[in-house]
Formats: structure tokens, sequence, C-alpha cells
């Protein structure tokens, strides 16, 4: 646990030791850098404020990871950046062609994330852009591997349902 | 969508866990010793390992103040109040044989015209990635060999700030902001529209696009991993001034060299045809952009390069 009256300078050494995977993993899944800055803003503030969130039950790199996936999930499904996500424009020179754009794609992948639960969006935010292992997001979950198993099914199911506009 | 959710190694390789922790120094040394046999004998482990730390060095270079963080306000990343594409172009003689070389490359006879039917899925793309005032991918190949050496990193990174105050607020969406840079990417024989935090390969070829709402003298700059800086755009010593457009293209290509890592690329659309080796120098000797002049408009983007690999390289 990170003492109150120590918190604001070890925060700041941990901001600049592990700041860079939290910035690096916000922007995969919020695709915008702005947003990826806010919400770097947003977790070490919140850990000031608020050290307790910290327990010391995992290492800091485990908790920024949780920490990071679960603020951006939420981001995702607020209701501005979905609006964005939706409006966005893939400009292809002739409309009645289609581009091929991984930037096309992975807006609609965030689309996907922020419309499943969250329990199933965050393992596969783990799985698919983080590559982790079952074993590890088993670890960092808290579940068993055979649930992080399960839960991948469930996510691919859920990600269906909403392609077909349930 | 599920082809477009895939891991990005097999499951034999090391997640980004895993080597995030290891550049912390935080793995056990069972973990440790795993870790070392792999990179050992993994390519693509331990190009994504050196991709990552050099994120790490970047990110200290850059960032924000922890107290700037957290007082309130977010502040730009230092040198990044200019949303600069940075494309590297890197020295002067380089550019100036890239120049020579487009030059002899424009009065030769292309070989493929703009717009001409492309192969494969992608047409739009590949329509957009060609056009541009009758040039070649012959002649972007052409300015590429003269530009190959001093290509170093790409980045790409999507903020759009104006000049003024490099302060953002948490509040309603931002402005449309009045240019935007753009990048279509051909990796091999695919195009596709690039985006911040993507991965691009040596050897991929990058076509800017921009929109702006009126006419405006352009530039675009990079900062590569090695914090060498480059010109990519234009070929001259001032900006250029381009027309007002919803997705206008430039008219030549880069290709990318072998240097891996963070590739910051700035774009400047000005009001005035400002001088741009004074910027590049000192983007590269305060490895952030400066200040923009006055009258400017900045847009960057943030690719990262990492090495081509099919599957899990084993050496």
């Amino acid at each position: 646990m990170i003492p109150a009256e120590v918190a604001q300078l070890e925060l700041e050494q941990i901001y600049r030791r592990h700041g860079h995977l939290v910035l690096r993993r916000a922007r995969q899944i919020l695709g915008s850098d702005q947003e990826a800055h806010e919400a770097l803003q947003e977790i070490f503030t919140s850990l000031l404020h608020r050290p307790e969130q910290f327990e010391g039950r995992s290492q800091i790199t485990t908790w920024l990871y949780s920490a990071t996936t679960h603020l951006c999930l939420n981001r995702l499904r607020n209701h501005s950046t979905r609006t964005r996500i939706l409006t966005e424009k893939v400009a292809p020179v002739d409309a009645s062609a289609s581009v091929e754009s991984n930037a096309e794609a992975r807006a609609h992948v965030r689309q996907i994330l922020s419309r499943v639960p969250e329990e199933l969006a965050r393992v596969a935010v783990y799985y698919y852009l983080d590559d982790l292992s079952h074993r590890e997001i088993a670890e960092l979950v808290g579940c068993s591997r055979r649930h992080v198993g399960d839960l991948l099914v469930r996510f691919h199911e859920a990600a269906r349902e909403v392609e077909r506009g349930r | 969508m599920m082809t477009a959710m895939k891991r990005n190694r097999s499951d034999d390789c090391l997640s980004d866990l895993i080597l995030d922790r290891r550049l912390l120094g935080e793995l056990s040394a069972e973990e440790s010793t795993a870790a070392a046999l792999h990179l050992a004998t993994c390519t693509a482990c331990a190009e994504r390992l050196r991709a990552l730390d050099a994120g790490r060095a970047a990110f200290l270079e850059v960032a924000p103040p922890f107290a700037a963080l957290t007082g309130g306000e977010v502040r730009a990343p230092a040198g990044t109040r200019p949303s600069l594409r940075l494309i590297q172009g890197g020295a002067a003689g380089g550019i100036a044989a890239g120049a020579g070389a487009a030059g002899a490359a424009r009065t030769g006879a292309a070989s493929r015209g703009a717009g001409a039917d492309a192969p494969g899925e992608g047409r739009s793309a590949e329509r957009a990635f060609a056009r541009g005032g009758g040039h070649t991918l012959a002649l972007a190949t052409a300015m590429i060999a003269a530009l190959a050496a001093s290509i170093a990193t790409f980045t790409v990174l999507l903020p759009r700030e104006t000049t003024g105050p490099a302060t953002r607020t948490k509040g309603p969406a931002q402005p449309e902001p009045p240019a935007r840079l753009g990048v279509y990417i051909k990796s091999g024989e695919r195009v596709r529209k690039g985006e911040t935090g993507e991965q691009v390969h040596p050897g991929d070829i990058l076509r800017f696009s921009y929109s702006m709402d009126r006419s405006r003298h352009v530039a675009i700059l990079s900062l590569d991993g090695a914090r060498r800086a480059s010109v990519y755009f234009p070929f001259g010593t001032v900006a250029a001034p381009l027309p007002a457009a919803d997705e206008g293209t430039f008219p030549d290509g880069i290709e990318l060299d072998g240097a891996l890592g963070p590739e910051r690329i700035y774009g400047l659309f000005c009001e005035d045809a400002i001088a741009v080796e004074p910027l590049r120098r000192a983007l590269e000797e305060r490895g952030a952009p400066p200040d923009p002049p006055a009258g400017c408009v900045v847009d960057r983007l943030e690719l990262e390069k990492v090495a081509r690999t099919e599957g899990p390289a084993r050496r």
C-alpha cells in the first residue's frame, strides 16, 4: 500500500517508470492519443487522491494493466466517445469501393468492446491486444484458466450478437 | 470483426505484460530465466521488447510533468504542442539527393499512371495512394532510394492541437481542427489507411494525405526512435502551398528504412512559407518539436515500426 504521506513522491516515481505502459495501452484500446493522455491523467490523479486503491496485493504493473483496461473500457462506453466512433469518417476516394483499413476495423472492434459486458471485454483486451496467455489473464482477473476460456467463448458470442444488431 | 481481433504473436511467445515487467525488473528469477531463453530464440519477441523499451524512453522525454498531469489540466507532452507529423528525411544531403532523384524521375515515363486499376483489395486506398500529379510508385521508389538512409522512425500522433497554450482540458469534445494529416500505408501489395499507434514495417511505403479548410503552406517533419529528424515534405527549403481539400494527397511516398521503434510525424499547416530546416534542426536537437511558428496549425501521428515477421521467427 502506498502511504498517503509519501504518496506523491512515490507516485511520481511510479508515473515515470510505468506511465509509458499506461499510455501505450490506452492508445491501443481507445485509438486516440488525446483520449489516451486523458486516461493517463485520470489514472494517476485518481491514485494520487486515493492511493488506497492499490492494496499491494499485486505488482503495480499488473494493477496498472487492470486499471487502464477498466478505465478505457468505461471511456469506450461513454456516449460521446461512441458517437465519435460511429461518426468517424474513413474517407474512401470512391464511396462505392471498399478501403481496406485497419482504422475501420479497429473502430469496429472498439464498438464491440463498448457494447459487450465489461467482464468479457477486458478478457478480449488482454487476449487480443496484450497477447496474454490464459494463465496470465486468469492471474490478472482472479479466476481459473478454464473460466478465461469460457469468457472468451462468451465474448465471441456477444460480439456476434452486437454485429447482428440485437 | 473477428478477423480484426487476432493475436499479434503466437501462444508460445511472451506477452506485453511479461516484457513490460522484464523492462522494469519485476520478474522473478525463474520468470527472468525463462524469458531470457525465449528472447534468445525469438526474433519477434526480441523486436517487441526493443519497441517497448523505445516507447518507455520516448515517454520519459515527452510526458507531461507529474505535477502538471495531476493538477487538474491535461498538458500536451513536451514538444508535442505542434501536432507534428514527422517524416524522417534526415541529412540535407539525403534531401538534396532525393530532390535530384525526384527531378530525374519526373521527367521519365511513368510505369504506372495515377488512378490505374490496382489488383486486389483496397482499391480506393490504392487510388488515393497512387494519386498525385502524375507521380508514380516508380517515382516514389526513386525518392525512397535517395532518402532511405535518413528515414529512421515514423511517429504518428493523433492530437490535433493548434498554436497557443498547449493545454487540453476535459469536457466536451474539441472542435474539428482546420487542418489534419493522414496517412496511407502500402505494405507489400496491400494498401490501408493508417492511424496512430499502428505498427508499420521497414519497406512499407507511406503516402500522406491532408484535409484543410483553405489553402496553407505545408511541411511534414519526422523524428525517429534514434532521435533523427527529417523533412518529408517539401523538398524545398520552405513550407509549400497546398490547396484546400477534404482528402488531398501529397505528391510522393516515403519508404521506411530498417530502424525500429516509435516514429513521430508532424504536419505543419501555416499561413506563411516558413523555413523548415530550423524546425528540423530544433526537433533533432531537442528530441521534441519546438513551439510552432505563429500562424501554424499542427497535427501529428505516431507509428511504431517493428520488424516484419511471418509468425514467431526463430534465430
